[in-house]
């Protein structure tokens, strides 16, 4: 379970830099778009990609550091097996969640890679593949959906600890 | 008939869903995903995979991302702190000038970044601090600072005007403009009360005797010019239209980066830190945005939408009922959930009723997002309070929750005369946004 917290972390570590790079995108395509006269619609399509990349797949980091906020305003007020249990239920609920997605996303993703789908929103003029991007998801809910119940698992463990500690 | 209420059912589900303190993206996404499957089958499901992938696709919200980065660095870069000194050296002699200076330093921050953490933890660790020294009324100085603290919210570039605007539809750009008035009308009315505070209780708001020389004032001023430039930079380029907010966000954050390492402020840790909040910030408020977005195509599927629109419009007095009545909803769900929630969650129940009865979709998106100000110093679950709390570790949280109340009646009486004068904002809207 441990290995989930790191791949999390590490993944994590990795994405911070694609805002840098959205940063350098976006700031290319303006000097071009001022300087050349004409948008370069590949700056374009790349920031929205890198952008969903980053909180798609960084959705599993942000669940490890309690980034995904919350009420906490009964929860407090609520004696400690209580809380405890409601940790248990929300983690799997979340679990829960991403599983129904990756469910639903896996076959999405399948046909547009049989397809080879590309994205022509802007017509014949430039059409990019899009069909990889279908798969960021798949890989964001499935680690998203590993760290849940690897938090789960901590969470059981944790009380094992504590009724060891009263024993 | 059974099936009518189904909506109000879906919504119940979802506030149980959130008090039991799980993350509120999930709890649209669960809720989604049931009401979706029992009224539509299998394929109901579809739509969570939609609001995802809908997400993904959307340029506005590349901004994000950007705007968070740019105040990350500029707060941990201790560029805001600068800029604090600055202001502070010119106001010093006035009695009252700390809570003063807190407001017009939150009106700069905020035209430099979208997000309040960074103006109310530099307040909180710099500010707060000062005032303590010169005996200032505690209520008064934790209620101003955190109530300035919110202006980056509203004082564009604005990170939940980002989000209304792409969840309603409405032009960034000139919720932007109107955001300016917003600022302006709150700094305002803040600066008015402190100063009627100041000189009706003058024991309690001491006036500063340090004396600064004029030399020092005018050299302290070159702190001023860099952040001016990011300043008119980034305003500047979406209100002439030379560039849509998205740009003009990286351009921000790339002249911040540019300004903070030419002043040698930048290291590795500021770096790595800004990044990994950016990071946690935007993915948190995007997986958020993604399931409110699943949550509103199931809610305005089964019949949500029209029984709001019907159940709203058909209110006796609708056209002051609606505005009012939606205006304190905003105002109590912001004393539980957080801003972003709040667009995803109401915009698709209240705006469609709000501009049925013919007021400017602009106007009530800008009234919205002033709104949502108050939900960050409202107890007893306010953001703000907590980043204040969290540097200012031995002030108690009941004595900040208190303290500020006379801001939030100030705050709401703001909105208030936004509703009452629209000319305070549109005007800005006319007459700046030329996107």
């Amino acid at each position: 379970m441990n290995f989930i917290d790191g791949l999390s972390r590490s993944v994590g570590r990795c994405l911070m830099y694609l805002t840098l790079a959205v940063v350098a995108v976006v700031v290319y395509g303006v000097t071009v778009r001022y300087f050349v006269g004409r948008a370069d619609v590949r700056a374009m399509f790349l920031s929205v990609w890198m952008y969903g990349i980053m909180f798609v797949v960084g959705g599993a980091y942000t669940l490890l550091e309690g980034g995904h906020v919350s009420v906490d305003i009964v929860y407090n007020r609520l004696p400690k097996p209580l809380r405890k249990a409601l940790d248990v239920l929300n983690l799997g609920i979340i679990a829960l969640c991403c599983g129904v997605i990756l469910y639903i996303n896996l076959p999405i993703a399948y046909d547009s890679y049989i397809q080879r789908e590309v994205d022509s929103s802007l017509g014949v003029v430039f059409a990019p593949p899009i069909w990889w991007l279908k798969w960021v998801p798949v890989l964001g809910v499935a680690l998203m959906g590993a760290q849940a119940l690897s938090l789960l698992v901590h969470r059981f463990k944790d009380r094992e600890a504590a009724e060891g500690g009263e024993r | 008939m059974g099936d009518s209420y189904a909506p109000l059912v879906m919504f119940a589900a979802l506030f149980g869903m959130i008090l039991i303190n799980l993350p509120v993206a999930f709890a649209l996404f669960i809720t989604s995903m049931v009401f979706g499957l029992v009224f539509w089958g299998w394929g109901g499901l579809y739509v969570v995979f939609q609001g995802i992938w809908t997400l993904m696709n959307n340029w506005a919200l590349v901004a994000l991302p950007l705007f968070v980065f740019m105040s990350a660095i500029l707060e941990k870069s201790g560029v805001a702190e600068e800029l604090f000194t600055t202001l502070y050296d010119f106001f010093g002699k006035v009695r009252g000038s700390l809570a003063i200076v807190a407001v017009l330093f939150g009106y700069l921050i905020g035209a430099m970044s979208g997000v309040i953490a960074a103006a109310i933890s530099a307040m909180a660790l710099i500010m707060f601090p000062v005032m303590e020294k010169n005996r200032y009324d505690r209520r008064l100085s934790i209620g101003s600072l955190l109530a300035s603290g919110c202006l980056p919210q509203v004082v564009p570039p604005s990170f939940n005007m980002i989000v209304y605007g792409s969840v309603a539809g409405v032009s960034v750009g000139k919720l932007f403009a109107g955001g300016v008035g917003v600022g302006l009308v709150m700094a305002a009315v803040f600066i008015v009360y402190i100063v009627v505070f100041s000189v009706t209780h003058k024991d309690r708001v001491p006036v500063i005797q340090e004396d600064i020389p004029l030399g020092e004032k005018i050299a302290s001023l070159r702190f001023l010019v860099g952040p001016l430039c990011i300043i008119i930079g980034v305003l500047g380029s979406i209100f002439s239209g030379m560039a849509t907010p998205t740009e003009a966000s990286g351009v921000g954050a790339f002249l911040s980066l540019l300004y903070v390492t030419f002043r040698r402020k930048l290291s590795r840790e500021i770096l790595r830190d800004s990044l990994l909040v950016t990071l946690k910030v935007t993915s948190m408020a995007c997986w958020i945005m993604a399931a409110g977005s699943a949550f509103s195509s199931v809610f305005s599927g089964i019949g949500g939408r029209s029984l709001m629109v019907g159940f709203l419009t058909s209110m006796p007095a609708a056209k002051v009922s609606v505005v009012a009545f939606s205006m304190v909803i905003i105002f109590l769900l912001g004393m539980f959930i957080d801003p972003v929630s709040i667009i995803m969650i109401m915009t698709p129940i209240l705006t469609p009723a709000v501009v049925e009865l013919g007021y400017d979709p602009i106007w009530w998106g800008i009234v919205f997002s002033s709104l949502l100000l108050l939900s960050y110093i409202t107890p007893p679950v306010g953001l703000g309070l907590y980043y204040f709390k969290g540097v200012a570790k031995d002030v108690p949280m009941d004595e900040i929750c208190r303290s500020v109340i006379p801001f939030v009646i100030l705050m709401f009486l703001a909105v208030v005369l936004i509703v009452l004068f629209p000319e305070t904002v549109m005007w800005f809207v006319r007459n700046l946004g030329r996107v």
